[in-house]
């Protein structure tokens, strides 16, 4: 079968794993932060994640190792700033987001530019992903799955409902620091398969696909998964086949099943207010 | 037994003073009519009383304990004040909108929660609306959903923001009986906030003047031969307030 001589490679089986995983995790919860108003985060997280990589290099240290914490505490910083500050979450999104990447370019600046290597995590390399990378996407994954599959009928009742939650005894501040602390952490693994420039649109894509026909909260996750996962299929054998940039192919194929699910609305009649 | 006990409850927004020096008490089986203008601090009592709101001062008890330890949360039934607080375009049906009525409490067998919804959709008159999605629906319809969801866990204490302020006519008078059914019947102590003081007359057994202070707490028959409240209100007022009652 010439058509899957692709997966003969050791580098592509790596990237579909990896990546497959990858964009499971950002579908369940671009479901829940779309939902939330909070569809940005993707953007103002991997602005942070940007400024932690060049912290990285400038430390010389492995970039994972100092973007997982440092994007978590972004991320948890986002939802004091909506819960304390009484601003909105895209303003507590843009404050964060913007300091991440002036500390960013400083950084940069100060070492005298990062040049090729930090352009690398700008726009993806999942082709490139190393065997540990893998091995840390099935850890990640696994606990964000499990997080959500624990906790579902609690954020599906935050998500709706945020008083509601509290009043009927919902640990909303726990559950919502939990939710942002493994967003901040997908949003770093998806800096890899889509790069820092992307990697919204893995959370977005799918979540706003789902909902042009979905009909209830699972149902939506499920939808959003099922897109997320034949986009990142779709968009690597592209990729390989025609010599494009994976990252980008993956984000255009999401796209287009957008604008099918969304004719798809439209011609059924389907969710018509 | 006491269902819910403030004692000199202060809470301030900033230097504001929202709630001052609130106290009173409620029974069990109590239909408590929660009125005053707007900007009084009725739904700030009420998220107090839910454990939501930390007083400045003061303290909230709810079922014997602490508002903000009480961990016995099926016991409670909360309907929010804004209809349009959630996302229209929520992909949620509304079947599982009632089912978050059944969250506090644990994780009860799959039977019962079906058994529990159906009894719901039912009682609320939105079977044949169970799979359609809420943004779909009527801000009447929403309501109805809401307060399915507000009832489903079979709560001991009703706490309702304004419930019927998107309902119509009949559907109001329907759910009012409903909660006339449940506290009458069923001992169910109910705390509604709502703007209609003369119609809650109608129901309720005590009536919560609210304004800042608590300017009038007892009995409708007492409030209407008050006349502090003569003059508060003036008394061609409190005789249309009354005559509604009556």
């Amino acid at each position: 079968m010439e058509i899957l001589e692709f997966l003969n490679y050791g580098f592509i089986r790596r990237a579909l794993l990896a990546g497959s995983l990858i964009s499971l995790i950002c579908a369940v919860l671009g479901v829940i932060l779309v939902l939330r108003r909070l569809s940005l985060i993707g953007d103002g997280l991997s602005h942070v994640t940007f400024g932690s990589v060049a912290l990285a290099m400038f430390l010389n240290v492995y970039p994972l190792a100092v973007s997982v914490p440092v994007v978590a505490i972004a991320s948890l910083g986002i939802l004091r700033l909506t819960e304390k500050a009484g601003i909105y979450g895209d303003a507590a999104i843009g404050v964060v987001s913007s300091v991440g990447i002036a500390c960013g370019i400083l950084l940069a600046s100060v070492a005298g530019g990062f040049n090729v290597d930090l352009f690398s995590y700008l726009f993806g390399s999942i082709l490139s992903i190393s065997m540990p990378e893998v091995v840390i996407a099935v850890i990640v994954s696994g606990a964000v799955l499990a997080a959500v599959y624990i906790h579902f009928e609690e954020i599906f009742s935050i998500t709706f409902d945020d008083e509601f939650a509290r009043a009927s005894g919902i640990p909303v501040t726990r559950i919502n620091s939990i939710i942002m602390v493994l967003t901040a952490v997908t949003v770093v693994l998806a800096m890899k398969v889509v790069g820092i420039m992307l990697t919204s649109a893995l959370l977005v894509l799918p979540a706003v696909t789902a909902f042009q026909n979905a009909r209830g909260f699972r149902n939506a996750m499920l939808i959003a998964s099922l897109v997320s996962l034949l986009s990142l299929v779709t968009g690597i054998a592209l990729s390989f086949a025609l010599d494009l940039p994976a990252g980008a192919s993956i984000v255009l194929i999401n796209f287009i099943f957008f604008c099918c699910a969304f004719l798809v609305r439209n011609l059924t009649g389907s969710r018509v207010r | 037994m006491t269902i819910i006990g403030t004692k000199d409850l202060c809470v301030n927004f900033g230097t504001l003073p929202v709630l001052s020096d609130v106290t009173f008490g409620v029974q069990k089986g109590d239909y408590i009519g929660l009125v005053g203008p707007n900007g009084s601090g009725k739904s700030t009592l009420i998220r107090c009383i839910l454990g939501l709101l930390r007083p400045a001062k003061g303290s909230v008890s709810l079922f014997g304990h602490d508002a903000h330890e009480m961990r016995e949360r099926e016991k409670i039934g909360y309907l929010p004040q804004r209809i349009d607080f959630f996302n229209p375009r929520f992909p949620s049906t509304v079947a599982e909108i009632v089912s978050q009525g059944l969250i506090a409490g644990g994780r009860a067998r799959r039977g019962y929660r079906k058994n529990r919804i159906e009894t719901m959709l039912e009682l609320l008159e939105i079977s044949g609306i169970r799979n359609r999605l809420i943004g779909d629906l009527s801000g009447g319809q929403q309501q109805r959903v809401l307060i399915a969801r507000a009832l489903v866990n079979e709560p001991e204490l009703l706490i309702l923001d304004e419930p019927a302020s998107a309902l119509d006519p009949e559907t109001r008078g329907n759910f009012f009986s409903l909660l006339q059914d449940l506290n009458e019947k069923r001992g169910v102590t109910i705390i509604m906030v709502t703007h209609d003081i003369g119609g809650i007359g109608e129901y309720a057994s005590k009536l919560l003047y609210l304004d800042k202070k608590i300017i009038f707490f007892g009995g409708f028959d007492e409030f209407c031969r008050s006349e502090n409240m003569a003059q508060f209100f003036g008394s061609a007022s409190q005789h249309i307030i009354c005559h509604e009652h009556h």
